[in-house]
């Protein structure tokens, strides 16, 4: 799958830890990605959906390459419904792997608002 | 004024004559049957009579006693004030129900039962309900998809959004229970930071589906940009409450 139109930024930690995870969890790269959407709650108003999925018909896609050149997934795919596309645009996807890593983290750098969980954001 | 309908077969004149399932009460409408609207009511039943609340009842008493042939039923008007709750504002005479639909999306809901028997104006409304009005939200649902696709593509720039702004508008007046139009068009508008707009668009949205998520967090996100914690932390309220419903509902 190619890249539709540039909706989100991925560093290159997550896309190597998005590959990681797709072949631990033995999904076909070619078949699943990662579904970023958007749901109400949270306690800045908004949070983010995170799952593997398989791409749906009105999705917007990008296609990421894995600076990983060892790894078997030369490419992952995002996938964004474009109701959600309209809130996460612009947005990018870390990995922190420290000492106190969280793990995926999100900015945005529409957000005006985040809560310390750093789950929930408003974009206005 | 109210008209009272009396007689053996006033339950059974009245069933064939609204649209609406006759229950202890309730709103029907009283069609031609090219689907003008002779009459918007609410129908209540009492002490073995039917009393109807509407804007000319004249014009009803006249309309429905063209119908009495052998039936037992009498039809007189009461001298009880107008019930508000057929109160409409833009309705016009002899207007076709369809046009009204327009204007108030819910009437269909409200007014009409398409399970119950035959009644005149049936024909119409049914034709709209299946083809006409399905059309309708493939048409808007086309446009609220466009209005998206513009958007994925937009420079960011608040400009840029305004194409897209004005297909949800389209969106919305084909279908105007069209909740993915009126959430893509708040959001925009607010991206656009005319929050007192969006606001509106929310609300809405709020009031066509209280259970919508998004409309009651964008609402708390929106009051909060215009200052108003209070009216901010109140949605968010409602927001959080609804969800915890329905968690334990799974």
């Amino acid at each position: 799958m190619s890249t539709d139109t540039q909706i989100v930024q991925l560093d290159e930690k997550a896309i190597k830890q998005v590959a990681v995870l797709l072949s631990k969890e033995e999904k076909d790269p070619s078949d699943f990605g990662l579904r970023l959407a958007i749901k109400g709650g949270g306690c800045s108003g908004l949070s983010y959906d995170l799952r593997f999925d398989q791409k749906a018909d009105k999705d917007l896609t990008q296609e990421f390459s894995n600076p990983d050149q060892a790894a078997s997934i030369k490419n992952i795919n995002v996938f964004i419904d474009p109701k959600s596309a309209i809130y996460l645009k612009g947005m990018s996807v870390e990995f922190d792997d420290g000492l106190m890593g969280k793990g995926f983290v999100f900015r945005n750098p529409n957000a005006t608002n985040t809560c310390g969980c750093g789950e929930s954001f408003s974009v206005f | 004024m109210t008209l009272l309908v009396k007689g053996k077969d006033a339950e059974n004149f009245i069933s064939r004559q609204a649209s609406n399932s006759l229950k202890d009460s309730n709103y029907a409408a009283f069609l031609k049957p090219k689907g003008q609207i002779v009459s918007l009511c609410f129908i209540e039943k009492s002490n073995g009579f039917f009393e109807i609340s509407c804007q000319n009842q004249e014009l009803l008493k006249e309309h429905l006693e063209k119908f009495i042939i052998v039936d037992d039923v009498e039809i007189e008007i009461s001298g009880k004030g107008i019930n508000p709750k057929v109160k409409l504002e833009g309705f016009v005479e002899d207007q076709s129900i369809i046009k009204l639909v327009e204007t108030y999306p819910d009437i269909l809901e409200k007014y009409v039962d398409f399970s119950k028997g035959c009644f005149p104006g049936q024909e119409v409304l049914s034709k709209f309900k299946n083809i006409g009005l399905k059309k309708r939200e493939e048409r808007s649902k086309k446009f609220t998809d466009e209005a998206l696709e513009i958007f994925a593509q937009a420079k960011n720039n608040q400009e840029d959004l305004d194409p897209a702004i004005d297909l949800l508008k389209k969106a919305l007046k084909e279908n105007p229970r069209n909740e993915d139009a009126y959430e893509s068009l708040g959001v925009m508008l607010a991206k656009q930071e005319k929050f007192p707009a969006a606001i509106a668009v929310m609300q809405q949205l709020e009031m066509i589906n209280p259970k919508n998520q998004m409309a009651l967090m964008n609402l708390s996100i929106f009051y909060m940009k215009m200052g108003d914690k209070e009216t901010a932390e109140e949605y968010k309220a409602k927001g959080t409450v609804l969800k915890f419903e329905e968690a334990l509902k799974q």
